[in-house]
């Protein structure tokens, strides 16, 4: 346990037990060393505008004049005095409890596909990280040719069936469900997560499940996902706090319409601030927002406990 | 090598009938999703090579006729675009050095080292990224106001010297995913806290830190918030700032601005195309493990 | 340990070349050219219209060499970043705004006023502009924009649909009544299915409907800004509502809004799907370009209670907390007065009278129809009102006109008392 770069420990601690203490020392004090940069750049970048944030959902503060404190008004508004706020909550509620499974199941989906060993997989990796860089205008042009209700290509597909297909996103009844269709497509730029997590699984394993004669189903649920849960847990929580803060679908494509049926609570709070002059309002939605999403991670924090499984793991 | 040889005789054996169907089918579902991938790319390149008013001509044109090559030229003749080309380097590639540095060294922290408070602060990290960036925008502006960094590069670079929660929490996931066996040999070898981390753990992860390069070259070159907030003078630009200089408010130059996005877009491609090769030599990596 | 070093060493060489950078960081007043004043323009146009600016900017630093312009162009985002700006007290001494804010940004003090710089005495006076242009800058008599350009509504029409159809092409004067029946006679089905409609009409957007609104006797808030109940369901309005519910639903004349969000960024009318189109001067020079279009222009239709347009304006205001208002102005009246509408002029209206006539925008057989709406127009609620976009009463408005075009069968009359009332609280709420 010799360790050239850990900081001496001063010995002025408890004499008994000292060797045990001082190891459990050295490793606190290694661990603070090492996440010092983060601290740091929290300190100075972080931790001071979100304080600043806090303060002005207490205030009523149109960006021009000076802002005013009112307390817990911003607060009591979106609970009470607000319809809009509870119609953003529920959008953005449904999109997440559909998109981040789906998201997660596609988009593991298709880096399994990805991680096949045929030939030219390189050009179909780097297609399949298209999504991540083209264009945004151009994906919204690909969607319209998809949902155009008339000419477009689902309508097309559904009128051979004698369907007669909906209105997709101009439709209040169809056009949340259209976003989360839309969300699956872009999960190819994730991707790269997956085939980073699918290949750090050691091959010996997929060998010795050959020589014991598994099969390809058995291969992936008992090598393949316990080995991947570090990966799933990651994508799950990122995916969550994703999915909750919401913003650019509505952003570009639907501004939130129509009736509202694509309000989004994270492009809601966004046109308070900067298009209606409440940003007191604003940061206050930010902040309900943000204890929502602290909610659900923890959950998932705290359940990881029982299905994450670290190769590495120091209790 | 004999694993290697092993491996090949195994395929050998099993090219058989149900092998070739399972190939037939990997390629046809690759096909099909590669089809519609690659839609709004070609939208793209059709629309940078047609004239202005046939870009929403109905029916819709794929082919432009004429083809308008020149569009390229002109393009690139209007604007400064390597003035700019610098600039999203000199950003892109700090922050990526400045990430890779930060990240691997705190995740490593989180990962391995035992001690009080470490899941706060870890959920703490993670609470960094759940408020949304609309309400902090201001502050951090006069932040970097107060700082004297506006028209400067600092707020765009500096903040990636400090970690990242994101990329802080992916490689945490992979660390913990290696057995400790390796390093507690090599502490017995006497290897300290960075030689471990520098000639273990990073060479075995190397997958997860081209995801983290990829990811960062990505969010650098894309970015248009922080240089759009930071940024003011031309001369300052980014790629993906300058390039909206196609657009107007009523009135978009989609040709020119589909042409300059689709060349700003290919060093991202290029660089996923060449980044992935790690990917393969991660798994010979971890194969090795089991010695 | 030796990669260990080079890396520090890559660092490091990154931090020189930072430095090397950012030698110049002046974001406010003087530069570092000794006296030399620094203006900041801020504009959210790019291309063209970016070009333009610099022009004008040139221009003057030629005859002003004391004065250093910079113009900060900001295509995307552009209000985010005036906000933000403003907020942490950075914003440029000159910035373009939008008609929609003008009341806001004024009523809040980010504009300073500009009143008493027009008074001939600087060399300009109101007379030298079209007033109705003129007044989107103004509040209560004063003022507090000045405008680099606008349009107004008039309808476009295709020659050659319309003389396929046999149709005489519409002349000034004309009524809604004949606008509706010509619609009718140049929509054509194919088995059921539309293939060509008579016209494309605004929708939702409110100054897009305003004209047939108001022609009607109708409105969308009082005129002292303060009532929506009694205006928005006045009888006027539900005339006008129902005329434009059979135009869209009942005779289909005009394509709906998921027809034309479906062809995104199609311009139909270019594309000869529609024979008429409800539009501002924009496609103008698109038009000019496309060799399949033959069209003409014609101003608005006329109702029961006359002829009414709208108006889309663009401005500039100088920042109240400037600390550079003389030079500012000084530039300000040049970039919208002779010189730069001269300029702009090319691409777009100019308020400048004298200058509209020279550029021929007063006879061009095109253009000439906007510029006769001016004398119509009537002013947005969004200028009568502070309240009207922040209490919440648009977001009924664009609620209510998005159901309204989903074409599902409603009562108009009803859902329009009920939205009238529902705006009017929320209105009455913030202006308290």
């Amino acid at each position: 346990m010799q360790n050239e770069t850990t900081p001496v420990v001063p010995r002025t601690i408890v004499p008994v037990k000292k060797k045990k203490l001082t190891a459990a020392r050295k490793e606190e004090l290694t661990f603070y060393a090492l996440i010092s940069p983060w601290i740091i750049g929290f300190i100075f970048f972080i931790v001071g505008p979100m304080i600043a944030s806090l303060y002005i959902s207490f205030t009523d503060w149109d960006l021009l004049t000076s802002a005013s404190w009112v307390g817990f008004e911003n607060y009591i508004k979106a609970f009470t005095g607000d319809p809009l706020f509870w119609q953003a909550l529920k959008v953005t509620m449904i999109y997440s409890i559909f998109s981040v499974p789906l998201g997660l199941i596609v988009s593991l989906g298709i880096a399994m596909l990805l991680n096949q060993a045929v030939k030219g997989m390189s050009i179909f990796r780097t297609i399949y990280y298209l999504p991540a860089v083209v264009s945004g205008v151009a994906v919204m042009v690909l969607w319209m040719y998809i949902f155009n209700p008339q000419i477009g290509l689902l309508n097309t597909i559904l009128s051979y069936f004698g369907i007669q297909g909906p209105g997709w996103i101009f439709d209040p009844k169809w056009a949340l469900f259209s976003i989360i269709i839309m969300s699956l497509w872009g999960a190819g730029g994730g991707i790269i997560i997956w085939l980073a997590g699918l290949n750090g699984i050691p091959n010996y394993l997929y060998e010795a499940a050959d020589l014991d004669g598994a099969s390809r189903i058995q291969k992936f649920r008992h090598i393949t996902v316990p080995m991947l849960t570090p990966t799933i847990f990651f994508n799950l929580i990122t995916g969550i706090i994703g999915a909750l803060q919401t913003f650019g679908q509505a952003y570009v494509m639907t501004k939130g319409g129509p009736m509202n049926s694509t309000l989004f609570f994270n492009y809601y709070l966004f046109r308070k601030a900067f298009e209606e002059f409440d940003m007191g309002y604003a940061s206050a939605l930010a902040w309900i927002l943000f204890i929502i999403i602290f909610i659900f991670t923890l959950l998932v924090f705290k359940s990881s406990a029982l299905w994450v499984h670290y190769e590495g793991e120091r209790k | 090598m004999s694993m290697n040889g092993r491996e090949k005789i195994t395929n050998k054996k099993r090219l058989k009938p149900a092998k070739i169907v399972w190939q037939v089918i990997v390629y046809l579902l690759l096909i099909t999703g590669a089809i519609v991938m690659l839609i709004p790319f070609f939208w793209m390149l059709s629309t940078s090579l047609k004239e202005s008013f046939q870009v929403f001509s109905f029916p819709p044109k794929w082919i432009p006729d004429p083809i308008k090559w020149d569009n390229y030229v002109l393009t690139f003749n209007s604007l400064p675009f390597g003035k700019w080309l610098v600039n999203t380097v000199i950003i892109t590639a700090s922050t990526i050095v400045g990430t890779l540095l930060s990240c691997t060294i705190v995740a490593y922290g989180f990962a391995r080292f035992r001690a009080r408070g470490r899941n706060v602060l870890f959920l703490v990290m993670l609470a960094t990224m759940m408020l949304p960036s609309a309400v902090t925008m201001i502050p951090v502006f006069y932040l970097f106001k107060s700082l004297g960094w506006i028209n400067t590069f600092y707020p765009l670079i500096v903040p990636a010297f400090f970690g990242n929660a994101f990329f802080i929490f992916l490689l945490r996931q992979f660390y913990m995913s290696i057995p400790t066996e390796l390093e507690d040999a090599a502490k017995i070898d006497g290897l300290g806290t960075v030689g471990i981390l520098w000639r273990i753990i990073v060479p075995l992860t190397m997958p997860a830190l081209t995801t983290v390069a990829i990811f960062q070259f990505n969010g650098a070159w894309n970015d248009f918030m922080g240089p759009l907030l930071y940024l003011s003078k031309p001369d300052l630009y980014t790629l993906a700032l300058g390039i909206n200089f196609f657009k107007s408010q009523n009135d978009v130059q989609w040709n020119y601005l589909m042409a300059a996005s689709l060349v700003t877009m290919l060093p991202s491609l290029i660089l996923f195309f060449v980044g992935q090769k790690y990917f393969i030599e991660g798994i010979s990596l971890s194969g090795g493990i089991k010695g | 340990m030796k990669k260990g070093r080079l890396f520090l060493a890559l660092s490091l060489s990154f931090g020189l070349m930072l430095t090397g950078c950012s030698s110049d960081s002046s974001s406010d007043g003087k530069g570092k050219d000794g006296d030399k004043v620094t203006l900041r323009v801020g504009t959210w146009e790019g291309g063209d219209g970016q070009a333009m600016q610099q022009k004008i900017a040139d221009g003057y630093m030629a005859k002003h060499p004391e004065v250093k312009i910079v113009i900060e162009s900001v295509p995307d985002q552009y209000g985010t970043k005036l906000l933000t700006q403003i907020a942490a007290g950075d914003a440029p001494d000159i910035f373009q705004i939008g008609d929609g804010d003008i009341r806001t940004f004024m009523e809040k003090g980010a504009l300073e006023e500009l009143t008493p710089f027009v008074d001939g005495k600087s060399g300009i006076k109101e007379e030298d502009y079209y007033e109705n242009v003129l007044n989107v800058g103004k509040i209560d008599d004063k003022l507090y924009t000045m405008p680099k350009d606008y349009s107004t509504l008039a309808v476009f029409y295709n020659k050659t649909l319309f003389d396929k159809a046999g149709v005489a092409y519409p002349e000034a004067g004309w009524t809604w009544d004949d606008f509706y029946e010509i619609s009718k006679k140049l929509t054509k089905k194919d088995n059921g299915k539309i293939v060509q409609w008579g016209v494309r009409l605004g929708g939702a957007e409110q100054r897009f409907l305003s004209p047939l609104l108001y022609s009607y006797g109708g409105s969308v808030i009082s005129d002292d800004g303060k009532k929506i109940d009694g205006y928005f369901n006045s009888d006027g309005s539900k005339k006008a509502l129902n005329l434009y519910n059979d135009m869209y639903f009942k005779d289909k004349v005009a394509p709906s809004t998921s027809d034309t969000e479906a062809f995104k960024g199609v311009d139909l009318f270019s594309a000869g799907k529609v024979a008429m189109n409800l539009m501002g001067r924009w496609p103008v020079n698109d038009y000019k370009a496309n060799p399949d279009l033959k069209f003409g222009t014609v101003e608005l239709p006329q109702g029961p209670n006359g002829k009414v347009n709208s108006i889309f304006y663009a401005g500039y205001g100088l920042y109240s907390k400037s600390k550079h208002k003389d030079a500012a102005w000084d530039y300000l009246k040049y970039l919208t007065g002779k010189e730069g509408a001269a300029v702009f002029a090319d691409h777009a209206f100019t308020a400048v009278k004298s200058v509209a006539e020279e550029k021929g925008q007063t006879n061009d057989p095109v253009l000439k129809p906007f510029v006769d709406g001016i004398k119509d127009v009537q002013i947005f609620p969004e200028l009568i009102s502070p309240y009207y976009a922040s209490s919440g009463a648009r977001d009924v408005y664009m609620k209510f006109m998005e159901q309204f075009m989903t074409g599902k069968k409603m009562d108009v009359d009803k859902e329009l008392d009920k939205a009238a009332k529902e705006s009017d609280e929320l209105l009455k709420k913030a202006a308290k």
